[in-house]
């Protein structure tokens, strides 16, 4: 996964994702979406032979709601990890 | 017969009008009174044997005539005779048939089954099936099925289709990839093709088994969904599954047999098979022959790409001069390898030497070149319905059911409605049946399983009796709204592939005669801007864009015109002047533009004895 | 909070209901169990001798198919190997074919490098090979994802359905038309009175809902519970592959964190 910041400002962020598909990114939108302090959260690839996906939030802080997004997911996975473990 | 027919001086002029014209194979042979009881009597002396079963007579009625025809290349075809309302075909001669007591040479020769080509069809009344058999019914077919050809009785449920799409389809069936033959590895054609995993058909036709179409398959079983996806499977493009490619779905290989042969030229001079050393004229540097070997042919196996060297070759120089005292050819060898194509490449897969006709050296080698399903492909089900592959979709991303089954290939649903190819959606189900089943279905035309049994065996296996499924969507993971029609239905790719169509030119070569642009891809010619290219411009007004097009781009030239005489003047290069022949001077002669090809009318007309005399303007 | 209980699980398959998520997170871990689980597949083939019928590329993509016994722990992915990429014995294995017609060469013949890794069924045909003819080959093996070829797919028809939650109302009469519509056997008659029994083979086709005259039967798609089921390639245990791919979605949105974390620095 390589990032690269296209456009950063105090309430939007944009940036182009490598090497990832709809998996991480549909994930991740979906858990930005339930982040009230975020107002417009979408990812797109231009098209699926060129080009790479390109995440674009909209909100009072941006970053934090990404991190707190990702934060969240991980939480997820260990619950589910933890109780496959116990099998 | 004697007393009918009119013979000479019965022949009068009040007769003739009346009288029935016989023809036979064409020609005009003589007159009869009764026509319709000559043809009758005909008949009746065929089916008893008495003259040859090759004979087919017919009777027009609206212009008195009989034609008889017994002429070599008549497509006929076998059919039951039927004499007031009953066939001659009994249960007993079927039962004799199948015990091998009679053949089936032995019912033509009884009359019971004769043969009827096109023209004498004009006469018959063909009743499908013995329960609408009437009095007037003249013969009965053998199986409803028979109506059709091969290709088309290959088609499963045709009588479902529009029939333009059966056409199409049929069409369609001569141009798959399979298993051509068994003896595919000892044949050096020119071109041709395998499948690398053909399946037989779930849904088949009894012509099929007729042919044997089993040992010789040529398609596979895909698994379709219909929806539209993405919008990448509009106006008939398909979406083929990644997955599905990756484990060898529409694999094929593609040979091509290259030839060169050391011709034997009239004075003992030959042609020779070798490594062209540095003093052959053309020669191309040691590296590429590198791949030959010493007899100058390149080994088995090794991979070669355009224009690489696959035969090494000299030839004898073209025009000859006298070998001077020494015995010696003062000029050059000429290298007159043979290449590979400019735009395929492969892996040489045999190298044949042997002997021609005219006992000279013959080498011929089959480059095989793997060709995995890409974009630009093309495939088609047996109904006519053809198409591109618009993208490659990973597994992942495929609309997936409860039991993780992902469709191979998406076909779009705008293809069914106008094209009226409602046999497509049946094989759909009857193939999912037989997937489900584990056995053949028949869609023989007329006798096909009934659409209802098929529901009916969805049913049993838990799958709506619709066809329908519940699909999730692969990318967001909610479930369609609506449930989707997914079933298998047999699918062929065509050997139409875009790795032998595709074709770019900027510049390149030219023809020598017209110094245009070459034809056809595999001089890498360019494409041609016809007529209606040159209608679009002048509508648009677009002159420079056309004399861009037509002169700048092609072959445009500037030749000295004299302007007092109007001819074509000469260049002298060496004083740097124009000259004009006709009237001696080298004044008043300016250079036009104007295209080779114009230039090429000039010469030619004046070959004619024509003066073609241009009159010069200056320009504005 | 999300639970995972398994249903049924034997070495091949396996059944299991997740509860409490989203079904973008379902999707997510499909789509992860299909395409981020590394296993080893057969990249490369050295192909000393083949006089079979069988060219070497088919034989190359055959060998590439079969699926290989894969012990995570052991290995790296070539890119972030040690070696960088070079090749070596922690990110890549060999296996070794050499026989001799008349046989049907099996998955079996093939020898590996390492004990261990080894092709996961030995039955599996690869080509036939007549008297004479002679096979000599060796195949490297290394880690890649589904997202590369599916013969790094460690999963075969993984996929998922929604649990619906199925009310009766009391409007029903008990006339029994559900019970008979129902293609999956969801419905039955006990003592007369319409229950729901079999709830996890509903396959949401709503039949049922179509047939019924007194509009009794309701169906809610959103309860967040969903029915997984898949077999494995015999590359690893199913319980692996679901532990993998819910690692593996850890590791990327881990890796992803971090990098947004450095940004918030800056």
């Amino acid at each position: 996964m390589e990032v690269k910041v296209l456009n950063i400002s105090k309430d939007s962020l944009k940036l182009e994702i490598r090497g990832e598909n709809h998996t991480v990114l549909n994930l991740l939108v979906h858990y930005l979406l339930k982040d009230d302090s975020v107002e417009m959260a979408k990812y797109n690839t231009p098209h699926p032979l060129v080009g790479e996906p390109i995440l674009e939030i909209i909100g009072e802080n941006p970053v934090k709601s990404v991190i707190k997004a990702g934060k969240k997911i991980l939480e997820d996975c260990d619950h589910l990890i933890t109780q496959l473990n116990e099998v | 017969m004697k007393s009918n027919s009119l013979a000479g001086e019965e022949l009068t002029l009040e007769a003739l009008p009346v009288s029935c014209k016989v023809y036979v194979n064409g020609a005009l042979v003589g007159f009869h009174r009764n026509g319709e009881e000559l043809t009758k009597n005909i008949r009746e002396l065929r089916r008893r044997g008495k003259i040859s079963h090759q004979i087919n007579v017919v009777f027009y009625e609206d212009t008195n005539e009989v034609r008889i025809n017994t002429d070599r290349g008549r497509v006929r075809r076998p059919l039951i005779v039927v004499e007031d309302g009953t066939p001659l075909l009994t249960e007993n001669h079927v039962e004799m048939l199948k015990n091998g007591e009679i053949t089936f040479d032995d019912l033509v020769n009884e009359g019971v089954i004769e043969y009827i080509d096109a023209e004498e069809e004009e006469n018959t009344l063909i009743a499908i099936d013995e329960e609408s058999l009437t009095q007037e019914h003249t013969h009965l077919e053998i199986d409803p099925s028979l109506i059709v050809g091969i290709c088309t009785g290959s088609i499963p449920y045709p009588e479902h289709n529009a029939s333009p799409r059966n056409t199409m389809g049929a069409g369609m069936i001569k141009q798959s990839i399979g298993f051509p033959c068994s003896n595919l590895r000892y044949r050096l054609d020119t071109r041709s093709h395998v499948l690398h995993y053909p399946q037989i058909p779930l849904v088949k036709t009894s012509t099929m088994d007729a042919i044997l179409f089993d040992k010789r398959p040529a398609g596979q079983n895909f698994v379709v969904a219909v929806l539209s996806f993405e919008g990448y499977n509009i106006e008939d493009a398909l979406i083929i599954n990644k997955g599905s490619i990756d484990r060898g779905l529409g694999r094929s290989h593609f040979f091509r047999t290259y030839e060169g042969e050391e011709r034997k030229y009239p004075g003992g001079q030959e042609d020779k098979f070798e490594i062209p050393g540095g003093e052959i004229m053309g020669a191309r540097g040691a590296e590429a022959y590198a791949r030959l070997d010493e007899d100058g042919l390149v080994h088995p196996e090794t991979n070669v790409g355009p224009n690489d060297v696959l035969i090494g070759k000299t030839s004898p120089p073209r025009f000859l001069e006298e070998p001077t005292e020494f015995g010696l050819t003062p000029q050059k060898r000429r290298e007159t390898s043979v290449n590979m194509r400019s735009n395929e490449k492969g892996i040489v897969d045999m190298v044949v030497l042997t002997e021609s006709e005219g006992g000279s050296k013959l080498a011929k080698i089959r480059v095989r070149d793997l060709r995995i399903p890409e974009l630009g492909d093309k495939f088609a089900s047996r109904h006519g319905q053809k198409g591109v592959i618009g993208i490659i979709i990973p597994h992942e991303d495929m609309p997936f059911t409860e039991s993780g089954i992902v469709p191979d290939m998406i076909v779009n649903p705008h293809a069914i409605p106008s094209r009226m190819t409602v046999g497509h959606v049946l094989e759909m189900i009857g193939g999912k049946v037989g997937s489900l089943e584990g056995r053949r279905i028949d869609g023989t035309a007329f006798q096909g399983e009934v659409e209802e049994d098929l529901r009916q065996a969805l049913l049993k296996y838990g799958f709506s009796h619709t066809g329908k499924e519940v699909m999730y969507d692969g990318i967001t993971g909610r479930k369609f709204k609506v449930d989707i029609f997914v079933g298998v239905i047999y699918y062929q790719k065509l050997y139409h592939m875009v790795a032998s169509k595709i074709h770019a030119r900027s510049r390149g070569p030219i023809q020598v005669l017209t110094r245009q642009p070459t034809e056809g891809r595999a001089r890498e010619g360019g494409l041609r801007f016809g007529e209606m290219e040159r209608d679009v411009l002048i509508g648009h007004g677009a002159a420079l864009a056309l004399k861009d097009r037509l002169l700048d781009e092609s072959d445009k030239v500037e030749v000295y015109v004299c302007s007092r005489c109007g001819m074509v003047a000469l260049y002298d290069n060496k004083r740097k002047t124009a000259y004009c022949t006709t009237c001696d001077d080298d004044s008043d002669i300016y250079p036009v533009e104007m295209s080779y090809a114009f230039k090429l009318l000039l010469d030619e007309m004046k070959s004619m004895g024509i003066a073609p005399r241009l009159v010069l303007e200056d320009r504005v | 909070m999300a639970s995972i209980q398994i249903l049924e699980i034997n070495k091949l398959k396996v059944k299991f209901i997740i509860e409490g998520v989203s079904e973008v997170f379902a999707n997510s871990l499909r789509r992860a169990m299909i395409s981020m689980v590394p296993t080893l597949a057969v990249d490369f083939v050295d192909i000393y001798m083949n006089s079979g019928l069988m060219y070497d590329e088919v034989l190359a993509h055959r060998i590439g198919l079969i699926p290989l016994k894969t012990d995570l722990e052991k290995y790296n992915l070539k890119e972030k190997c040690t070696c960088s990429g070079e090749g070596c014995p922690s990110c890549q294995v060999s296996l070794r074919l050499n026989v001799e017609g008349p046989k049907t060469v099996y998955s079996g013949d093939l020898i590996s490098d390492d004990p261990d890794t080894i092709p996961a069924f030995d039955n599996i045909p690869i080509v036939k090979l007549k008297e004479g003819q002679q096979l000599m080959l060796e195949a490297t093996a290394r880690l890649g994802f589904g997202t590369e070829h599916s013969k790094y797919q460690a999963v075969c028809g993984c996929g998922y359905k929604i649990i619906p939650e199925i009310t009766i109302e009391d409007s029903c009469n008990n006339c029994g038309k559900c019970v008979e519509e129902c293609p999956r056997d969801v419905f039955s008659s006990n003592n007369g009175t319409i229950e729901v029994t079999d709830i996890y083979s509903c396959s949401l086709c709503y039949l049922c809902v179509k047939v019924c005259e007194e509009n009794a039967i309701q169906i809610d798609e959103n309860t967040n519970r969903f029915l997984f089921s898949f077999e494995v390639d015999g590359s690893m245990t199913p319980l692996k592959v679901i532990k993998v791919a819910l690692n593996q979605l850890k590791e990327r949105f881990a890796e992803f964190t971090e990098k947004m974390e450095k940004l918030s620095v800056e």
